[in-house]
């Protein structure tokens, strides 16, 4: 896919740190987590009773005066508008910003009924006179500069007005207030719907929507079904966390609470559209504890790659894939979710805890289910990987075929010209020979302890065995430095890069082969956050045998059993003499926002050097690698890469350290393609080099 | 929270959302202020929400009448308000909205100018859900509503860039009023 011109690259990354920076600050005297339960907790008590909160808000409104439709999909939304449009003689409408009205496309259907109708959120209109979609779901026309802004403005008002920002928001507040005077009808959309009162509330920042709300004759609040919640308490929850995830306010300048008014018809249009499906999904149904705060969004690092006009959905980011697939089909919904690197941030951020990037795994299992599964899948996963007989020896003869891609410290040849693209932006490593099994079995890398502390089994994974030993071999040498019997598991896949990819069935039958191995282990090591996020976290649900649940306990990152075993004395296992290399961090996704242990991995590697390590910007950024979502999106990929390579690069560090070997053959590789002198490595082959005195 | 904290974190959070707070001690000073500021602004034209004038009678002297059509509402140039509570932690105004002309007089001036009481003053929204929903319950008003504003209208649409004024006032003045504190009050 086609990534976005620095220009807009720059503003969309500007806007993200700025995102960043405001959030933290207004999220300051709030506990996160304990907010985003209770907001969890409040939208599904709701949800299990939608129907009778439903029936309480609809006779809270009757009762003042106000009336309530029902509509059970867009087309009968619609219908709505116009009908209320013409009961109330008027053929002017003004809205204030409304998703809702995106999804049902009101205002092309309006238009086509003879209504005129005008956009009055600032960012909206802009968008409406160019002509254009939202490229962002709270900040709609983010792509745009000001120039483009004031060539909008002069073709519409046939004048010319100067790309000055104060100026252009003045012509938009003159403009708009004649509008909204002139119209006969005003449509809102909904942050809350309150059952025990009747009422709407309504959340934001230019009060657009006060006035829309106050000057026409007759109101429409046009709002989805999950909205509705049974007290102004539980709204207030909401509202505790709502604006610092979107915008990073601690609140907007407008909260208004509505109700009908006698003296002025209010009409409230509930929209379904497939949400009462979503309802009755129980692997899906989180989906509408959504508060559309496009905190997803802000902190998706694909969305960043691409902006919002490569979407081609009215929802965006993560949980726009989802809610795409219900309201505009699986097809639409497969590209969206092969836009998905399987970070885990917009997890993190969510402000109602909905798990997005599990559930766009379970959307990539419907869509094969549903569309049948692409002929790669077919091959790579379910003849390959769920075979571990099979896999092994695919891997053993790319590893026998070293002499014929290696060309020089490690890295492969160059693709051929087709294939180019997919390592145009980094080197790709060769692959290891022998694997570290069979380099372990010869060199007798594993000394002989006589009377061991404990005994362990390091998982090594597939890019460890096959690709880097090195970084087995030296978590091998620190644990026998540690007293600790280690001995690396049988070569085996977790199965992730099928699970990942939706090939449950796959991912569970080479899942089972590799537990194998791990079923009598005391404690289970890895070297991959991605490995061991499927061990401890997914092998569990995917696999009902006691044996996953048993391993699923039993498995840390090295690092963490580091600390385990010795706490902050780790530092006393380290020479005294600090090296002067300059060392930065690359946070993995996994390993941060999966598995939570990049604090300790970072402090680790600090105790280890004796010295903090030089942070480079966004170190949790992520690196573009995503498995085989390097392949499907390689251009997203290099694009993120860069990025972290500029980052590295700013940061003055001569050695990059990280603990995934995925993110390692990404930035080890761009490193290469840059003939850049900074080396990459993995966290423990840092530890190693210090124990033994090397660096 | 003791009280004079309370105080000084809602000035604080407003300020830092665009209000201007402006500490007067009683209601005779509010109205010099009010004076003071038309004189200043080059004598706009006010308006003077009802219900301010049981706290400010001698605002009447200086209101215009109200607007009775929605072009002249429009063209508000200042208007005189009363918040009911106060939140200290985000420096919002909370009014319970009687009537749509209350409303009106919030939504529209261009400088809205607004009387606090520094008793007025809670910790967050939270601690009043019981007042709101009374208040959105009340079957003897035509349309009752509730309304948080905290400092001017605003907007970042365009470049991100930040600015005031959009669609709503384009300042928000607080007047808060009895802002001296007892040393009861420090203890409480």
């Amino acid at each position: 896919m086609k990534t976005l011109d620095p220009h807009l690259k720059s503003v969309l990354s500007h806007f993200a740190e700025n995102y960043l920076l405001k959030r933290k600050a207004a999220l300051t005297d709030l506990d996160f987590e304990a907010a985003r339960e209770e907001v969890a907790n409040v939208k599904d008590r709701t949800l299990q009773e939608l129907d009778r909160w439903l029936e309480v808000f609809e006779a809270k409104v009757g009762e003042r005066g106000g009336k309530v439709y029902r509509a059970r999909g867009i087309a009968e939304a619609n219908r709505f508008v116009l009908h209320i449009m013409k009961e109330s003689r008027a053929d002017y409408l003004v809205k204030s910003k409304s998703m809702v009205s995106e999804e049902t496309g009101l205002n092309a259907f309006l238009e086509s009924q003879g209504i005129t109708v005008r956009e009055t959120d600032l960012g909206e209109w802009i968008i409406q006179l160019r002509r254009e979609k939202p490229t962002h779901m709270v900040m709609p026309a983010i792509h745009l500069t000001r120039e483009e802004v004031a060539d909008a403005f002069s073709c519409y008002l046939k004048k010319n007005i100067p790309p000055d920002i104060p100026t252009l928001v003045e012509v938009a507040r003159q403009e708009l207030r004649r509008d909204i005077c002139r119209a006969g009808v005003g449509l809102l959309g909904a942050n809350a719907l309150i059952a025990e009162s009747g009422c709407v509330m309504l959340v934001t920042n230019e009060g657009n929507g006060r006035l829309v709300s106050l000057i026409p004759p007759v109101s429409i609040v046009l709002a989805s079904v999950e909205k509705v919640l049974p007290t102004i308490q539980d709204a207030l929850t909401i509202l505790k966390i709502l604006p610092a995830n979107a915008t990073g306010q601690t609140i907007t300048s407008y909260v208004s609470f509505l109700t009908p008014s006698s003296s002025r018809p209010l009409h409230i249009i509930l929209l379904d559209n497939h949400r009462s499906e979503i309802l009755a999904d129980p692997v899906f149904r989180t989906i509408l504890r959504c508060l559309k705060c496009s905190a997803c969004l802000n902190v998706c690092p694909v969305y960043q790659a691409l902006g919002g006009k490569d979407y081609g959905a009215i929802y965006m980011g993560g949980i726009g894939t989802l809610l795409t697939a219900w309201m505009d089909g699986l097809r639409k919904s497969r590209r969206l979710a092969d836009l998905c690197l399987g970070c885990h941030r917009c997890e993190v951020f969510c402000a109602a805890k909905i798990p997005i990037a599990d559930l766009i795994i379970a959307l990539r299992e419907r869509v094969n289910q549903g569309l049948g599964k692409p002929f790669w899948k077919r091959i790579l996963f379910d003849s390959g990987m769920a075979k571990a007989h099979r896999w092994r020896k695919i891997l053993a003869t790319l590893s026998a075929a070293r002499p014929l891609v290696a060309r020089k410290e490690g890295f492969a040849r160059r693709l051929p010209l087709a294939l180019r693209k997919y390592d145009q932006h980094r080197a790709l490593p060769a692959p290891a020979r022998p694997p570290l099994s069979r380099l372990v079995k010869r060199k007798e890398t594993r000394p002989t302890i006589d009377t061991p502390k404990a005994r362990v089994v390091l998982f090594t994974g597939c890019l460890v065995e096959y690709f880097y030993p090195e970084i087995g071999e030296a978590a091998l040498r620190v644990l026998a430095r540690l007293g600790q019997e280690a001995r690396p598991s049988e070569p085996a896949c977790c199965g992730f890069p099928a699970f990942n990819s939706g090939c449950r069935d796959a991912a569970a039958r080479a899942m089972r082969s590799a537990l194998v191995d791990l079923e009598e282990a005391e404690r289970i090591l890895t070297l991959c956050p991605t490995c061991t996020a499927m061990l401890k976290h997914h092998g569990p649900k995917i696999l009902s045998a006691e044996i996953a649940q048993r391993v699923a306990e039993r498995v840390s990152p090295i690092s963490a059993y580091l600390f385990e075993l010795y706490g902050n004395r780790i530092q006393t296992l380290f020479p005294r003499r600090k090296p002067s290399i300059k060392v930065t961090y690359h946070d993995s996704c996994h390993h941060k926002h999966v598995l939570g242990a990049s604090r300790g991995s970072r402090l680790a590697l600090e105790l280890a050097l004796g010295h903090k390590v030089q942070e480079m910007d966004s170190p949790d950024a992520c690196c573009g690698f995503g498995g085989i979502f390097s392949v499907v999106q390689p251009e997203v990929s290099a694009s993120l890469l860069e990025d972290k390579l500029n980052a590295l690069e700013r940061s003055g560090a001569e050695m990059v350290a990280m603990d995934c070997p995925g993110c390692l053959l990404q930035i080890r590789g761009g490193l290469r393609r840059r003939k850049s002198s900074r080396r990459a490595h993995h966290t423990i082959e840092i530890i190693d080099a210090r124990l033994a005195g090397k660096l | 929270m003791v009280r004079v904290r309370l105080i000084e974190r809602f000035i604080s959070s407003a300020q830092a959302s665009g209000a201007e707070v402006v500490r007067l001690t009683g209601t005779d000073e509010a109205l010099g202020f009010v004076l003071s500021f038309l004189e200043e602004s080059g004598r706009p034209s006010l308006v003077v929400s009802p219900e301010v004038l049981d706290q400010l009678a001698g605002a009447a002297s200086l209101a215009s009448p109200l607007p009775q059509t929605r072009e002249e509402w429009m063209r508000t140039e200042v208007s005189l308000v009363r918040a009911d509570y106060g939140l200290a932690r985000t420096g919002t105004l909370v009014h319970l909205d009687r009537s749509e002309e209350e409303r009106l007089s919030w939504t529209l001036a261009s400088a809205c100018l607004c009387l606090l009481s520094t008793e007025s003053i809670v910790d967050g929204a939270e601690e009043l859900a019981p007042v709101l929903a009374a208040h959105l319950g009340r079957r003897d008003l035509l349309s009752p509503a509730v309304s948080l504003v905290t400092g001017p209208s605003r907007t970042a649409d365009i470049e991100g860039q930040l600015i005031c004024g959009v669609h709503g006032p384009k300042r928000l003045i607080i007047l808060l009023l009895n802002a001296s504190t007892s040393p009861t009050d420090e203890n409480a």
